[in-house]
């Protein structure tokens, strides 16, 4: 009897312990309780660096195996629905949005190019949508990446670090030059014309990392190789933050970053393995995952996403798939 | 039974920047960089180990060394120092490391992703080492294919001759772009911080793997024209190759394999380089005929320009060498090779209709120089032979 009423208080004590694990303290209030990760009837999805696409309305969530060309749907519960792009032949999707209304929108890429179309919910592709009215300094204009906001499409080019907002039936609405104001906003305290010229030397080869739009445009980005994590309001006010570094709450190599409804803004470091959380007003709050073995833990962190209900998904290396943590407690700061 | 731990994250003041600070541009910088770069003081929090190797004890940012690099050097697609991309894109001189994860079929021409470069082990990011038992160990060597990684090449603390404990002096710049030292008594590092005699390689850098050879002599162009992309090659590279493939550094093809090294000049092949700009056209001159797709080494001493065009001198300069046939990392054909030996006619190569067939990305470079990717059929034309026969002129 003893001996059971031991055996039931470990067991207790077990289970407590293993919740307790799987809730990652970021910084009083502030908690991400891992969930699971994406799955089918056989357990864990394995993929590299998935491509992180919500569809927001639905609470489904589609990953784009860059490596296999595949886009896989998942559940609001994290459950694969479907699949699809095996049969693309050769077209390679990189990235894709949904719109409000369920329609899907593909970016591939292909020799000399690049082709934007519609998919119906099964993934059937639909209608090109022909890109018009760039202006001169999108010549090159090679995107790699694009989201969807409101009737909006933005299209990103990582190198060159522009970004092109069309409608959706391509028309050119506007466009930002994110390197020419990252590079203003790096020089803006050097002192000399010697000390700037040094700082665009330095410049000259960087690239958006992670990029995300929330809900009322807002543009969030990622520049790995300056340490640097960017929030671009509408009004084409650029705010920076990150500071280099291995502690917390410092940027080793920074990847993907997402807000949620509130402002608060996830930005993935793949170095550190961890996931930073930051309020509004840029303030550090926190940081969860960090390399190991453990479901909780993660390895390098990639794209990263996060829902309405608070839940957020990350994508990472080492086939490890997409994790799922629910973040809360953001509401009490 | 063991409790699990909390994960708690320390949190101080608020940190908010506003202006950016730091760039990772100059990581390297010729030599070791921030040792937080690539270790771990305290894995992170709370001491905990390394995933995925008990063996790593070296505190590293990745289950191995090699998944270390590549926290940095791996990227979705092309651009600057990324020499492993998921599309197959980077047009770095070296070679894309996809291609060691991405075989390719078309008729009856089959290329193993096994077969495409140096197999690398790195967990994090899926590359295992050669499954061909024919290659448990290096060809023409002793190195073990379970041990080769990033560091097996390039000495990741970039010392030069076995670093300032050696009594060497001070590195002040990178060795790969060009530069002179300005500084009184410093030095420049290797070339691409490649392990030099001093060097003891290996996965974990601790094999006990001892080159003999030292670091070549290249000169890489630097900035926008990509890191590496473009590349002048002066001296030592088949040498270098050598610290791991010594029985393939041969000076004459009576030993039934292709000459190569410092010694093995280009001389009475210069005629035919210079004058071969494609199959049937041997209109070329030597201030032009520099291929970036059968690039030479120029020679000790030889004044090295990435963007220079001109092409061997008979006689006095130039010697063929390893990577005038090969790329240093991977590329899409097998044997790792700048160019098919596998089809009669280049333009019309079973790789072009495995791409077409959707086996890998339409982005993929597979020819390439000089950061562009090279059209075959536009610049070689539909009937090009073997750009072997750059020297060799047999078409």
């Amino acid at each position: 009897m003893k001996t059971n009423a031991i055996k039931h208080l470990r067991i207790t004590i077990l289970s407590i312990a293993m919740l307790v694990a799987s809730v990652t303290m970021a910084k009083a209030g502030v908690q991400a309780e891992y969930q699971y990760n994406l799955s089918n009837f056989w357990g864990t999805v394995p993929s590299l660096w998935a491509q992180l696409t919500l569809d927001q309305e639905n609470n489904e969530i589609y990953a784009l195996d860059l490596n296999e060309s595949l886009i896989k749907v998942f559940s609001e519960s994290g459950m694969e629905l479907q699949d699809f792009g095996q049969d693309y032949g050769a077209v390679h999707p990189v990235s894709l949005a949904v719109s409000e209304a369920g329609t899907l929108f593909v970016l591939s890429t292909r020799y000399q190019g690049w082709d934007l179309f519609q998919c119906n919910y099964r993934g059937e592709v639909g209608a090109a949508i022909i890109i018009q009215g760039l202006p001169a300094n999108f010549g090159d204009f090679n995107p790699a990446r694009v989201e969807y906001q409101k009737g909006s499409l933005y299209l990103v080019d990582s190198h060159s670090m522009l970004v092109a907002v069309i409608d959706l039936s391509g028309r050119f609405l506007r466009g930002y030059d994110l390197g020419s104001m990252v590079r203003a906003e790096y020089t803006k305290s050097s002192k000399s014309d010697a000390a700037i010229a040094k700082l665009q030397k330095q410049m000259i080869d960087i690239e958006v990392g992670g990029f995300s739009v929330d809900g009322a445009g807002t543009m969030y980005f990622t520049v790995p190789a300056l340490f640097t994590a960017c929030r671009l309001h509408t009004d084409g006010v650029l705010e920076s933050f990150g500071i280099a570094g291995g502690g917390p709450g410092k940027f080793g190599v920074v990847a993907g970053i997402a807000a949620d409804k509130r402002g608060f803004i996830f930005v993935t470091d793949r170095l550190r393995c961890v996931v930073l959380v930051f309020d509004p007003a840029l303030n550090f709050q926190g940081e969860f995952g960090y390399r190991g073995p453990e479901a909780a833990n993660l390895l390098v962190p990639d794209d990263v996403e996060i829902d309405g209900r608070g839940y957020l998904y990350v994508a990472q290396a080492a086939n490890r798939g997409v994790s799922v943590f629910k973040i809360t407690g953001l509401e009490e700061l | 039974m063991n409790s699990k731990k909390v994960y708690l994250a320390l949190t101080t003041a608020s940190i908010m920047t506003l202006g950016i600070s730091g760039s990772a541009m100059a990581f390297h910088d010729g030599g070791v960089a921030k040792c937080n770069g690539c270790h771990s003081m305290h894995q992170s929090a709370d001491a905990k180990p390394v995933a995925g190797s008990t063996a790593n004890s070296w505190l590293m940012k990745g289950s191995d060394a090699s998944s270390t690099c590549l926290n940095c050097h791996n990227g979705t697609t092309k651009g600057g120092y990324k020499i492993a991309t998921a599309d197959g894109s980077a047009l770095a001189a070296g070679g894309d490391f996809f291609w060691m994860k991405t075989s390719w079929a078309n008729g009856r021409t089959t290329s193993a992703a096994d077969n495409h470069g140096h197999n690398i082990v790195a967990k994090d990011f899926g590359f295992t080492a050669d499954a061909d038992l024919d290659n448990a160990v290096a060809p023409g060597g002793t190195y073990a294919a379970t041990k080769l990684g990033c560091t097996s090449c390039h000495d990741a603390h970039g010392q030069v001759q076995g670093g300032t404990k050696q009594g060497q002096k001070p590195i002040e710049a990178s060795g790969s772009y060009g530069a002179v030292p300005s500084t009184p008594d410093t030095i420049l590092g290797n070339y691409r911080i490649l392990g030099d005699s001093s060097y003891t390689a290996g996965s974990i850098q601790n094999d006990n793997f001892a080159f003999n050879n030292d670091a070549p002599v290249a000169v890489a162009l630097n900035g926008s024209g990509g890191y590496g992309a473009s590349v002048a090659y002066g001296s030592g590279m088949s040498e270098w190759c050598a610290n791991c493939h010594a029985g393939l550094l041969v000076s004459n093809s009576s030993t039934g394999k292709h000459p190569s090294g410092n010694d093995v000049k280009i001389d009475g092949y210069a005629g035919n380089y210079n004058s071969y700009v494609k199959t049937g056209d041997f209109t070329g001159a030597q201030a032009t005929s520099y291929d970036a797709l059968v690039p030479y080494e120029r020679g000790v001493g030889a004044t090295l320009d990435p963007a220079s065009t001109a092409g061997p001198v008979d006689g006095t300069d130039g010697n063929v060498m390893c990577l005038t046939c090969h790329r240093a990392h991977a590329s899409a054909f097998n044997n790792m090779a700048r160019f098919s030996f596998d089809d009669s006619l280049i333009a019309e190569g079973a790789v072009f209709a495995a791409q077409a067939e959707g086996d890998f990305a339409a982005t993929a470079a597979i020819y390439y120089k000089d950061n562009t990717v090279v059209d075959v059929h536009a610049t070689y034309g539909e009937f090009q032979r073997s750009l072997c026969n750059k020297c060799h002129a047999q078409d």
